[in-house]
């Protein structure tokens, strides 16, 4: 006999599925919208603190001093550094530039700058370098290549500043891989759980389905619909929620800590990113929670 | 062609339901299976019908050997069986023409087949007027229409009942034997577990009898 399926007839069914069950679907749903509120609001904060923290990261400058029979040549040096790895600004600092900025420094003393002329102070680069390589070793990898050069008197970087700051990033982030994959843990096991339960509740169906001969497939399809159904709206309510709460606490936050509840995605990424991430684990996890109960 | 080798089954907690049973029904037969409650009919219906495994024995099929099919084939044969179930087993959030309509869903026959198909099986256990209840509203009886209703609307090669009439008055139990017979004459093997003598006796059909899960004369 040929066997025909439309697939709207199949979706049709996905849906009424959802109609017929729709104070646990509803359930489901909310489930899904906070787990992933919870988690996307984790996401966010830690972002933001994270944007912060490699703010600080650009004050990581290195100070390269050039021998004085160079210097007719500086816009060729500053090029060659500009082409290396790692590099993200080089700024050319002046003989002429070095006295302004002492002088700056010495402000109310200039008496010791006595005599001094400008020839003596070396003129140099102000480099900045890539986030990459904001810690004691990659500082120390560029440093070592810049020595190579032979119109290089000097450099100068603080790696103090750098190990700390690198340590204290690392701690960051060991915190945030720790607390995430729990929130993360915690997400799929309540979506998870969620969606078993729905399914176990309809445990009979999908038996009488089997001994009616369905095929897997056609036994899957409404439940798998079913569970990515869910899993978007669950993932449009938690981008909501997001929303709702970054409002609410605006009104309690104190300005200059306002940042951190600050979305950083666009609108349009968030509700997005949320949206797929329920469609998936609804897809997912209603694939898995069935093939418990499935033979293949 | 069924045939059953030395069939053995013990369920959890050592309860024997079946002991050494070998026996043959062939094709467009219609069969008896009778004994006391707990002699084993529906456990023997059920390894027929693949949904419970025998614990020792073998099965053949119309020439396969029925326990060694992968499980990708095993829908397929389901098709082509029907069983009506002791306990009816009928969907309660659909609705009767949607519980009998499923079983020729999922051979992927279109909505127009289905419908016509679904009205003469309802029409047959005369049950048209109960088309869009839910099972749970209807009388044990017109549950159990409704399942072999289920049952016969595929035209199965094999049908399988498990005390179809457990729920009927003498009257009606007549009625769907004689349903059961037209559903023969067509070709279909017919096997029909029962502990009514009445029925048994006024259908003059073979008579497999169980007791304590043995074959008995
Ligand atoms: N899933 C099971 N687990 C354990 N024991 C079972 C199971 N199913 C059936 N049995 C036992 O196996 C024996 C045979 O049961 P079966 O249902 O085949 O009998 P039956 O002849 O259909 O009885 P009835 O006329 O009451 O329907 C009984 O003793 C029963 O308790
Ligand atoms: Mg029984």
């Amino acid at each position: 006999m040929k066997r025909k399926f439309s697939l709207l007839y199949i979706l049709a069914d996905g849906f009424r599925n959802l109609r017929e069950n729709l104070s646990l679907a509803v359930l489901s749903t909310i489930t899904v919208g906070f787990s992933l509120f919870i988690l996307a609001f984790f996401v966010m904060v830690f972002t933001n603190l994270h944007g912060v923290i490699w703010q600080w990261a650009d004050r990581t400058h290195m100070v390269v001093y050039i021998k004085d029979d160079a210097l007719k040549d500086v816009k060729s040096l500053s090029r060659a550094l500009k082409g290396m790895e790692g590099i993200k600004e080089v700024r050319y600092v002046s003989k002429d530039d070095a006295m302004r900025l002492l002088r700056k420094e010495l402000e109310g003393m200039e008496g010791v700058l006595e005599g001094i002329r400008k020839e003596v102070l070396p003129a140099s680069f102000d480099i900045r370098v890539k986030k990459e390589f904001v810690s004691p070793e990659g500082i120390g990898i560029i440093a070592a290549r810049i020595k190579k050069f032979p119109w290089v008197e000097d450099i100068q970087y603080g790696t103090e500043w750098v190990e700390r700051f690198a340590s204290f990033v690392r701690f960051m982030e060991v915190w945030a891989l720790i607390i995430g994959a729990f929130l993360t843990g915690a997400t799929l096991f309540i979506i998870a759980n969620t969606i078993k339960l729905a399914i176990y509740s309809r445990k009979e169906e999908i038996e009488i389905m089997e001994y009616l001969g369905a095929d897997d497939w056609y036994i899957k399809t409404p439940f798998v619909i079913e569970g990515t159904v869910q899993g978007v709206c669950g993932g449009l309510l938690a981008a909501l929620l997001v929303f709702t709460s970054q409002y609410i606490l605006s009104l309690y936050v104190p300005e200059h800590f306002a940042f951190i509840i600050e979305n950083p995605f666009s609108t349009l990424t968030l509700t997005g990113g949320l949206v797929v991430a329920g469609f998936v684990l609804g897809g997912v996890g209603s694939l898995l929670s069935l093939s418990r109960f499935l033979r293949v | 062609m069924i045939q059953l080798f030395h069939i053995f089954k013990t369920y959890e907690g050592n309860v024997t339901a079946l002991s050494d049973i070998t026996l043959r029904v062939d094709k467009g037969e219609f069969v008896f299976v009778t004994g006391p409650s707990g002699a084993g009919k529906t456990t023997l219906l059920k390894i027929i019908f693949g949904s419970v495994i025998p614990s020792r024995g073998s099965i053949i099929i119309d020439g396969r050997n029925y326990l060694k099919i992968p499980p990708r084939e095993v829908p397929p044969l389901r098709r082509r069986m029907g069983f009506v179930f002791q306990d009816f087993k009928l969907i309660n959030t659909k609705t009767v023409f949607e519980n009998i309509a499923l079983s020729l869903k999922v051979m992927g026959l279109g909505p127009a087949e289905i419908k016509k198909r679904v009205w003469k099986a309802l029409s047959y256990v005369k049950l048209q007027h109960r088309a869009n209840f839910k099972p749970q509203v209807l009388s044990g009886g017109e549950q159990q229409r409704v399942a072999v209703a289920r049952a016969i609307v595929k035209e199965p090669t094999i049908l399988l009942a498990d005390e179809p009439t457990g729920n009927l008055d003498p009257d009606l139990a007549i009625e769907i034997m004689e349903i059961f017979k037209e559903v023969n004459s067509r070709g279909t093997t017919v096997v029909v577990a029962t502990h009514d003598r009445n029925l048994i006796k006024t259908m003059n059909k073979r008579t497999i009898a169980l007791e304590g899960g043995r074959l008995v004369a």
